[in-house]
This record gives structure tokens, sequence and C-alpha cells, in this order.
């Protein structure tokens, strides 16, 4: 039977690694957003797909919470995930956001003692809103009047503004984001040179096979070789 | 099986919900349906909701009241059907 790590001993390496990725992804968006700073209009986009490799997307996530550590010095000592970085960095840039002070310290107070996820975030802020008040659409229905309730409702649909979003065309979203081989390869390989640091014996309870292991390995070189090297045409 | 317990419900609990944002937030961000959501109604009504809101027109104002020409469509696009 294969020997078995302590809990807490895992449990420390993975907050190690998570702490690690928080901060990478916040040296990434920084070496990006310093490389976006000197470059000419229409030089960026070219020099991203050379030097980053996944989306731009992806780019403008770490960028944004690159921007929000420079704001917020302890971020990178905080709890955060990567998509709570991206959804906080985000709401840093946008003039209307109704993220605010209040929420970001209830957010990070919070990142102190737990792991907060991008959702995570969103849920505290959205816990901080006062609840709902009624909204007056000024719309009146006459006393004896018998339209009900959900007929004056109707009645709105014939606000030309509303009517023009529902007969127009549907606003422009991006499709849904696919996560590609290469975004896996590229996060596999970016774990892996983070558990490099590590000590073997870290490693020698997986429940990967020596074989399985070595097949990785052999791939890995196959990759590592054929970079650079012209595509054949087929 | 019986029918699940159906409730009442206001367009301001909808749209104040958080997921409803989420939902909205993702369609607006490009990623796929989140099939993994609890109490996924609102999810799906945010997500709904994106696809037929301008992409410039904000859920809450600055200062954090629903906008009411987002509640006034959301309302009329129950009406159509388009939201369910």
């Amino acid at each position: 039977m294969r020997n078995r790590r302590d809990l807490a001993l895992i449990s420390a390496e993975l907050q190690t690694a998570l702490k690690n990725e928080t901060v990478n992804v916040i040296a990434i968006g920084s070496l990006l957003n310093e490389a976006q700073a000197q470059l000419e209009h229409g030089e960026w986009l070219p020099w991203l797909k050379e030097n980053f490799g996944s989306s731009v997307k992806t780019a403008e996530n770490y960028m944004a919470a690159a921007r929000l550590a420079d704001k917020f010095e302890t971020v990178s000592n905080l709890k955060l995930r990567p998509t709570a970085l991206y959804l906080l960095g985000r709401e840093l840039d946008d003039p209307n956001s109704w993220f605010d002070c209040q929420a970001l310290e209830a957010i990070f107070a919070a990142a102190k003692t737990e792991w907060i996820s991008g959702d995570r975030a969103r849920e505290i802020a959205w816990s901080l809103l006062p609840p709902p008040e009624p909204v007056n659409l000024e719309i009146t229905v006459e006393e004896g009047d018998d339209e009900t309730a959900d007929e004056a409702l109707l009645l709105m649909e014939e606000d030309n503004d509303v009517r023009d979003v529902l007969d127009g065309p549907p606003p422009e979203v991006p499709p849904p984001v696919v996560k590609t081989v290469h975004d896996m390869f590229d996060q596999a390989v970016l774990t892996l040179t983070q558990l490099q640091t590590k000590s073997l014996t870290s490693f020698v309870a997986t429940t990967h096979t020596p074989d399985s292991i070595r097949a990785v390995s052999v791939f890995l070189k196959q990759v590592a070789d054929a970079i650079g090297v012209p595509r054949k045409k087929v | 099986m019986s029918q699940y317990e159906t409730r009442m419900t206001l367009p301001e609990w909808v749209m104040t919900h958080s997921n409803f944002a989420r939902g909205l937030d993702d369609v607006r961000s490009g990623r796929p349906f989140d099939a993994e959501i609890h109490d996924g109604w609102e999810y799906e009504r945010g997500r709904l909701f994106g696809a037929i809101a301008p992409r410039n027109m904000r859920l809450l104002t600055r200062a954090k009241n629903l906008n009411p020409k987002a509640l006034k469509l959301y309302i009329a696009a129950r009406h159509r059907g388009l939201i369910l």
C-alpha cells in the first residue's frame, strides 16, 4: 500500500501553491501592463500573440488584477483567487461600478481568513446592498378602473425605449469562451513550473504510476522539441 | 412526485438577486452557462436579460438602486415571454 501523506502537510502545500498562483497572476499582469505602455497603437495585439499565448481576454484579466494590486498593496497577501482579482480589477476600471469602498473592505476582510473567488466576492458585495425599494415607473391606475396591475405593466411595453430594444437587434455579446487545449496546456505547465521547487518527497505518494508520469515527460519533451520548428504543409 | 412548492416573486427581487447579476455578467463576458449554480432560476433570468438588454444598460445605478430602465425592460420582456 502506498504511503499516505499527512493531510495537514498537503493543506499547507496547497495554501502555498494557491498563494503563488495569486502572486503569479499579479506579476504576469504587471509585466503585460508594462509592455503595453511601451508599445505604439497597433503593436499591442501582435506583441501579445507572440509573447503571451493565451487570449486577449485572459491578458486583460491579468492586467486588471495587476492594476488592482497596484492600488491596494495588500491584495497579494490576501486569499483572493484569480477570478476575484479579475472581477475586482474590472470593477475598479469601471467608473460606474457599484463596488464601493465598503464592498472592497468587506471582501478584503473576508479574504484574510478564507479563499475568495469571483462569485464569493460578488455575493459579499451584494449582501451589503440595501433591500430593494419599490421603483417608481410612473404608471398610475385610476381608482375604479378595472385595469389590473398586470395590465398596467403591459402598457409599459408601449414605452418607446423599451419597444426599440425589444424589437431591435440583440446586443452584441461575445461568444462563449471555450477553454482551448492551448489554455489547458499552459496552465498545466505553469502548475508544474511552480511545483519544481518542491522536494521530490512531496510527490512520491502520487496516485499516478511511474510509467504514466514518464509518458507525460516524453510528451512534454516532444512539445518542447516542436516549438520553433516550422509546421509541415499538409 | 409532488410539485415543488411555488412562491410569489417580484421583478425587483429577481433582479436584485446576486445570481441574476452573475448571469448577466457571464453573458456579457462571454462565459458559458454555469450548471453548478444553486438557485439557478435567477441566474438563467440574468443570462436571458443579458441577451436582450443593451450592453451599456447598468443593472444598478451609482446610488446602488435598481436601474428603473432595466426594470422596465425586464418586465416588458417577461410579458413578451422572452424571460420566464
